[in-house]
């Protein structure tokens, strides 16, 4: 059974105004109130953007999991039409970047390297295809947003709060 | 043979911003091209609203520059309904724009310059990075964060939220400052200028390191255009565009940010979305109308910062400018970026030990009254300009949006050709290279996530191709 005292921190980004970009933060909304409603203790970051001082908050002593959340670019047609989860290892070499891009793995190395925290980490993602100006998502998107019950049901049982392999 | 060196960073949306060279028969740079395939969508999307709703879509555009986008909108808003908004509420929206300055700033210095600045251009790539950058020099990261901290803070004090506060509305705010927050601030204040001294001490170490830097990032004659005070003191909330040549001389002393249009003309590029506004006397063609905006421009041209410590830093930094001109080498953006954070925090300083900023009188309110409204400022990276026109029910019928970055885009491109003539030798893509062009863009800390963000990191994709369209050299780095 899960340890109800540890703190899932949930950051999850995009630009709501950019259709599909948006997904993520829609995402981290469903994620949070079914955790919440498994009374377990969850707190939500939700951003346009990552920047540094949310390593900070990764590295809390509440903190036991960092949930990153966000779109992933498909191509239209793709077929992979779900959600997805992945593991993320702390890096050991990272290149800024000409503009305000932040990744979850340069928070990580923040984390690690700043606060003498390393936090499981997962970057979960939604499929996003389109990224043109508006509200709304695109069918795609808004199914596989459906479908948040079928992703965490193929999790690991007490996902993301225990060690467990690589999702689906 | 022609050859163009593509230099591509490999984000979300393709071509969301590339950099290609272009090299003539005899393998010398001819051009240098910043190429940016996004944000004017924005303008088309917000036609049909109504106008009190643009400062809150208008500052969704952008996750670093909310505040900014937020009030230059509420000022083309006031400008629609006609109205003087209460003293109060101007403090407080000079309040939020001040740790808006400290937050953005302190991100481009030490967060996205930090690795070039402490470890150097050339440096070993394994090492010059970011995590590099944090295990050499984990305060100075650390100092980095608790600036950004400070000025975020303020802007959730004030906008409860510190993106996208639903905090500023035509005719004012909605809160004033409590107590409570007052001292808040006042007790981490030290702190902040504390980070600030030091991150200039450490730049000005430097220097020397970086001569030849200084001397080939955008060293070139231009204009330069921003807000002063009516009295030409530094400015970065309201005010007068100013125009100073690249002499020094002051061609525009103070025109009334209604008349821009006399002075700033737009131009397009079919390789790019961004637009290329030039000095409209001078005209487009062969750069002449060329203009930096921004901390470097914003110093060059006001006479004075009107704060103690700013005012002996821009002494200082006034003595990088040859024969008394102004400073030319865009390499001083990092130098004038720290200026403006010292000089934030001074006005911060002040404003929190005024009344006004917890009076609870913060807004006007009125109906359209004015059929356009143009609302400027000064954004952290440059001038911003927002003008609507609207009906007479205050639908938003027309929108144009000037972005710091564009007022910039002319000069950016110009940097990076200067870039590239200095440090491209044959087809070796090296990685000083690219880290010298990447550098050189990020000096002007252009505002590129207007659209939508970037997993992970931006690698580059170099290509060299010949006139044939053949790639004749490759290279990725992650």
């Amino acid at each position: 059974m899960a340890d109800r005292r540890r703190m899932i921190l949930i950051i999850a980004y995009g630009n709501s105004l950019r259709r599909d970009d948006g997904a993520g933060l829609m995402l981290a909304e469903i994620l949070e109130r079914v955790w919440k409603e498994r009374d377990l203790k969850v707190h939500r970051e939700s951003v346009h953007q990552l920047t540094p001082e949310l390593a900070e908050l990764m590295a809390g002593d509440a903190i036991s999991v960092v949930i990153f959340v966000d779109t992933r670019v498909i191509p239209p047609g793709s077929d992979s039409l779900r959600i997805e989860a992945s593991r993320l290892a702390s890096p050991e070499d990272l290149s800024p970047g000409m503009g305000h891009h932040m990744g979850p793995l340069t928070l990580m190395a923040y984390a690690r390297y700043l606060y003498g925290k390393t936090p499981d980490a997962w970057l979960v993602t939604v499929p996003g295809i389109d990224f043109d100006h508006g509200e709304g998502f695109s069918d795609a998107t808004a199914g596989a947003l459906s479908k948040v019950g079928d992703f965490l049901e193929a999790m690991p049982r007490n996902w993301p709060l225990v060690e467990s392999s690589p999702g689906p | 043979m022609a050859k163009t060196i593509v230099i591509d960073p490999v984000t979300r949306i393709e071509g969301h911003g590339k950099i290609s060279i272009h090299l003539d028969q005899d393998g010398k740079v001819a051009d240098a091209r910043f190429h940016v395939t996004e944000f004017r969508g924005f303008e088309r999307f917000c036609e049909g609203r109504t106008f009190p709703e643009m400062p809150g879509i208008t500052m969704r555009i952008c996750g670093i520059c909310p505040v900014s986008h937020m009030l230059a909108s509420v000022k083309a808003c006031d400008a629609i309904v006609g109205v003087s908004i209460p003293p109060a509420a101007e403090k407080l929206r000079r309040l939020i724009n001040h740790a808006q300055y400290v937050q953005s700033h302190a991100l481009s210095f030490f967060h996205l310059s930090g690795p070039d600045l402490l470890l150097g251009m050339e440096s070993d790539p394994a090492a010059r990075n970011v995590v590099g950058l944090i295990q050499q020099h984990p305060e100075i990261a650390r100092s980095g964060i608790r600036l950004r901290q400070f000025g975020q803070e303020i802007i959730r004090m004030l906008g409860s939220k510190s993106v996208h506060p639903p905090w500023a509305v035509p005719g004012g705010v909605r809160e004033p400052l409590n107590a409570e927050n007052l001292n808040e601030i006042s007790r981490k204040l030290p702190e902040a200028f504390e980070i600030t001294e030091i991150a200039l001490d450490l730049l000005k170490d430097r220097y020397e390191k970086f001569k030849p830097e200084v001397e080939r990032y955008g060293d070139f004659p231009s204009l330069y255009i921003g807000l002063v005070t009516p009295d030409g003191g530094l400015e970065h909330y309201d005010g007068l565009l100013r125009v100073m040549d690249a002499e020094g001389r002051i061609i525009e002393p103070g025109l009334h940010t209604d008349r821009y249009k006399e002075i700033i003309a737009e131009a397009v590029e079919t390789w790019s979305y961004l637009k290329f506004p030039y000095y409209k006397p001078a005209g487009y063609e062969n750069g002449a109308g060329l203009y930096r905006v921004g901390p470097l421009a914003r110093l060059n041209i006001c006479d004075f910062a009107g704060t103690p410590r700013a005012d002996r830093e821009l002494r200082q930094f006034r003595r990088l400018g040859v024969g008394g001109k102004p400073v030319t080498s865009s390499f001083h953006y990092h130098y004038a970026r720290l200026i403006e954070i010292l000089f934030a925090l001074e006005r911060i300083q002040e404003l929190i030990q005024d009344p006004d900023v917890t009076s609870g009188h913060v807004r006007s309110y009125a109906g359209v009254n004015r059929p356009v409204g143009i609302g400027i400022m000064e954004a952290p990276r440059g001038t911003l300009i927002h003008e609507y026109n609207v009906d007479e029910n205050g639908i938003i019928k027309k929108v144009n949006l000037l972005v710091a970055t564009g007022n910039n885009n002319q000069a950016m491109n110009k940097t990076v050709r200067q870039i590239a003539e200095a440090y491209l030798s044959g087809n070796d893509i090296s990685e000083g290279l690219l880290n010298r062009v990447e550098h050189g863009i990020r000096l002007y800390d252009p505002c590129l996530s207007c659209s939508t963000h970037a997993v992970g990191q931006m690698p580059l994709h170099v290509q060299i191709v010949d006139s044939n369209g053949e790639v004749v050299a490759e290279r990725f780095r992650d």
